[in-house]
């Protein structure tokens, strides 16, 4: 479940505010697809990186799962992102020195699945998504 | 000595012409006495020198630039047997060997060894056991000069006070202390320079370490971004920049020892020979003075020709923890300083 309050985020430009996000609630319950429309500098990035924690707000509150994750700590926001969200970011953002297959099992590395687990979750994702020549040793 | 008075042996050395003028003068000398009492003149021939010692393994009491010995084996220094070192030159033009016989003052010497002084007057002169030496001229117990080696430039002055309060007026003491303290102004010079080069090179590499680490890390921040983003802490993220850099620093340090053993001779050559010609030129008080009793060092120039440098582990260690400490702080801090940043604003700022 994901609700969000009266969400904003304001820039600093110079002595200029500007607000990408502004006043934005609302609600998703478990278990739907969502998918965000805008057009071009709506604000639907800036959102998704708070929904992920990966940013802070200006104001308002985001709660997951019952848990107002704007009040969060470093330690709690690091597990929430770990535990709670995967994140594919538009511009890729793949770790360059490491293969395909590294790159997928980098995320379980930080949650401890165990080493055997995690090449045959990394390579059963490739597969699911046509990179399956991508999986090299 | 001289060959018709005590010795059997013929000098190697011509008389030059020193030694011709005093012939010439000689003769004319004797044609006027030959005239008046009829004598005929008498032929100028250069002395053999022979040398006493109860030390061979220091060249500087031996009249000889170096010691080594071509054939046959040295005598014991204590040795009261009547034999004798030559120098190669007297062996040959005495057709002498190992195991030839020659006169001095009447006894039988054998030769045991021939040697090569480094020199014309060396290779022509004898050395023999100190003992012997005095019996045969009837001056036991009795030296011309004595060398005194220290074990410290420090304690010259005290040594050679000492020597004065034994000794008296009986002997004259001539310290080396200034010419010894020449002979090691280069080896003070190069200590100058390397400290201030130690101290230039770590700071230089101090500050080359620490930016090359930081731009490494900044270079980076996109990774540390996605790192975050992904779930990684940010003591993982500090933990992960610090060991690569370790990894980095220790693998230099390795590489820069090797290189450092392997050149540290050549430069320490080139700077002693450097030092060396900018002090000679200088001179220096204490030069060419003559000693009855010489205190040490006399061949500290000739020392530093065989002076070698010596890479100690501790140093090596030393400057590898200099080093990591570097690496360490060079990466850690800016890589925990990004880390505090909130991943979007890193990704953002790319």
């Amino acid at each position: 479940m994901l609700k969000v309050n009266k969400l904003t985020k304001e820039f600093k430009s110079g002595d200029y505010k500007i607000a990408a996000v502004k006043d934005i609630s609302l609600y998703i319950p478990n278990s739907i697809f969502s998918t965000i429309m805008g057009r071009s500098g709506s604000g639907k990035s800036t959102l998704l990186s708070l929904l992920g924690a990966l940013d802070k707000p200006t104001s308002g509150t985001i709660e997951v799962d019952g848990q107002n994750i704007t009040s969060f700590g470093e330690s709690k926001l690091i597990k929430y992102r770990r535990n709670k969200i995967g994140f594919i970011f538009q511009n890729y953002n793949l770790i360059p020195n490491l293969t395909a297959l590294e790159n997928v099992i980098l995320p379980m590395e930080f949650v401890g699945v165990g080493l055997k687990n995690k090449k045959e979750r990394a390579e059963d994702l490739l597969l699911r998504v046509g990179l399956s020549k991508k999986i090299r040793p | 000595m001289t060959k018709d008075e005590n010795t059997s042996l013929t000098s190697a050395i011509d008389p030059g012409s020193f030694g011709q003028r005093q012939q010439s003068q000689q003769g004319n000398n004797n044609t006027q006495q030959g005239q008046n009492n009829s004598q005929t003149p008498r032929n100028f021939t250069m002395p053999v020198t022979a040398t006493g010692t109860n030390d061979l393994n220091t060249t500087s009491n031996l009249n000889v630039t170096s010691l080594k010995i071509t054939s046959g084996a040295k005598f014991d220094a204590t040795s009261s047997q009547n034999v004798a070192l030559i120098g190669t030159d007297l062996a040959a033009k005495n057709n002498l060997s190992i195991g030839s016989i020659f006169q001095v003052y009447g006894k039988d010497i054998k030769v045991i060894g021939i040697f090569d002084g480094g020199n014309k007057f060396a290779n022509s002169s004898a050395i023999m056991p100190l003992k012997i030496l005095q019996q045969l001229s009837s001056q036991a117990n009795q030296v011309n000069s004595v060398i005194v080696q220290t074990d410290s430039i420090d304690t010259i002055s005290s040594v050679q006070d000492a020597i004065k309060k034994k000794l008296g007026d009986k002997v004259d003491i001539v310290s080396q202390q200034d010419s010894a303290k020449q002979a090691v102004v280069p080896l003070e010079n190069i200590k100058t320079i390397s400290l201030y080069s130690l101290i230039g090179s770590l700071v230089a590499g101090a500050i080359i370490i620490f930016l090359i680490m930081m731009m490494i890390v900044r270079e980076r921040r996109r990774e540390i971004g996605v790192l975050k983003a992904i779930g990684s802490s940010n003591i993982k993220i500090v933990s992960q920049f610090t060991v690569e850099s370790l990894v980095l620093t220790l693998m230099s340090s390795v590489l820069g020892i090797i290189l450092g053993v392997i050149f540290s001779n050549p430069i320490l050559k080139v700077l002693v020979s450097n030092s060396e010609s900018s002090t000679a030129t200088g001179g220096g008080p204490g030069q060419g003075m003559m000693a009855r009793v010489g205190m040490g060092f006399m061949g500290a120039q000739n020392a530093l020709r065989d002076i070698n440098a010596v890479v100690s582990y501790d140093i090596i260690l030393y400057g590898i923890l200099v080093a990591v400490i570097i690496a360490i702080i060079g990466s850690a801090i800016p890589s925990f300083i990004i880390a505090k940043v909130r991943p979007a604003e890193v990704m953002r700022a790319e």
